[in-house]
């Protein structure tokens, strides 16, 4: 008697879009979201931890906390589980997607993302986690996961990305914490351009590991300022259909089902000021001057040397 | 549009150090509470950040959509409490039966 083997079909890795904050990245990976042969899913923040026990409990062992604010940012998860396995995100589902999680508490996180994966199959995953980008061991599991995965490193000019993050609700608190300050005077001051260079560095060592055709650099403000020719240059890297459908579909990142406010057990998953707004808005986005003082800077001091010479390596 | 990848080869070092910040190895460090109120420069502009913080979410307090449906979800988890109570002790006096039984399985023939 002979057997044969069926060939295992290969599931589609995610596309992941690594960003700072306040650089487009909810609007974009929406977008990118939206088309028919990809499938947008909220800030899942399971890289950041190592079980599923630990992304329950928020906890690094038996004490340390992970952040003051790790309860929200289990609520991207909650609301995709919900989704995919229930139908819908409704207080009673989000219980369901709790239990769901607390049954596979001994599971590495790994091993949970391959499991949505193949559940959203043929679909791809499209994917953005801003806290992933905080140490290197978080991004080098994602690439372990998925070595397959493709990678976007969307990029904003630093000025208006420090200005976005200055006014944005909670943003001086991500600078506090993340220690983007300026020592040097007699006076501790914000300084935001740390957090925008430190962050593309952490980026740019991470893409070392990847080969050229595993990852694209886009400036935000190009991008969303030419969808017309972006958006199928996108599609023909992906390898996904470019045709008039699709393309249409992605200009609507507010028909995504995470593209909202969620119900009340876990209503994030995503930056609060896109999913209060998440429709794309007409017009070009401005690119501000990276020459002369900062509107931030009491002293009237430009950009630091190193985040120009930085921001014009990357295009700017 | 050709989209492409750019590496920046010449920039892999962090720049929090040069504004006095730490010496971050393989990633930039952050500072937790503990820490920022520890050193009386950064304590001052942590007191700062607080009180904008503290600003901002009361903003945000008064205006949050759906109270409504949060008040609605609290009164369905008390029905909830209260129905898994009165299970849970009906569980446990079931239990509790069927080990007396165990106990003592012929009872009508004992004595």
């Amino acid at each position: 008697m002979t057997t044969t083997t069926q060939p295992v079909p290969l599931l589609p890795d995610p596309v992941f879009v690594l960003a700072a904050p306040r650089s487009f990245s909810s609007l974009v990976n929406a977008m990118i979201g939206q088309h028919p042969e990809l499938y947008g899913v909220p800030e899942l923040n399971l890289f950041q931890c190592d079980s599923v026990a630990e992304f329950n409990s928020g906890l690094i062992g038996s004490s340390k906390r992970k952040s003051p604010f790790w309860a929200t940012m289990r609520h991207g998860l909650l609301r995709l589980i919900a989704q995919i396995y229930a139908g819908e995100q409704s207080v009673d589902a989000i219980r369901m997607a709790e239990r769901w999680l607390k049954t596979r508490e001994t599971m590495d996180t790994s091993e949970v993302f391959v499991e949505l994966r193949d559940r959203i199959a043929p679909l791809r995953i499209v994917e953005k986690s801003p806290g992933v980008i905080r140490r290197a061991s978080f991004m080098t599991k994602m690439l372990r996961t998925f070595p397959n995965a493709k990678f976007i490193h969307l990029v904003r000019n630093p000025v208006s990305q420090c200005q976005s993050v200055l006014k944005a609700k909670g943003g001086v608190g991500v600078l506090m914490a993340m220690d983007s300050i300026d020592h040097t005077g007699d006076r501790a001051v914000l300084e935001p351009q740390i957090l925008w260079h430190d962050t593309q560095v952490q980026i740019l060592r991470f893409l070392d590991h990847l080969g050229d055709d595993q990852f694209i650099t886009i400036r935000g403000e190009e991008f969303l300022g030419n969808l017309d020719e972006s958006l199928p240059a996108l599609c023909r890297w992906l390898g996904i259909s470019d045709a008039p459908e699709a393309i249409e579909a992605m200009r609507h990142p507010e028909d995504s089902v995470f593209s909202c406010m969620g119900p009340v057990n876990a209503p994030l998953g995503n930056d609060v000021n896109f999913l209060n707004a998440p429709a794309l808005r007409q017009g070009n986005v401005k690119v501000p001057k990276m020459d002369g003082p900062v509107p931030w800077r009491q002293d009237s001091e430009p950009l630091h040397p190193d985040v120009t010479a930085l921001a014009q390596a990357l295009g700017y | 549009m050709e989209l492409k990848p750019i590496r920046a080869k010449a920039h892999r070092e962090f720049l929090a150090p040069k504004f006095g910040g730490t010496d971050a190895g393989t990633d930039p460090e952050g500072l937790t509470f503990a820490e920022i109120m520890a050193n009386p420069k950064t304590a001052a502009l942590g007191i700062e950040v607080y009180a904008m913080l503290r600003e901002q979410f009361a903003e945000g307090a008064a205006h949050v959509p759906g109270t409504s449906e949060g008040q609605e979800y609290r009164t369905r988890l008390a029905n909830w409490a209260d129905i898994l109570e009165v299970l849970l002790e009906e569980t446990i006096a079931e239990i509790e039966r069927i080990d007396n039984r165990l106990d003592d399985p012929l009872p009508g023939l004992a004595g």
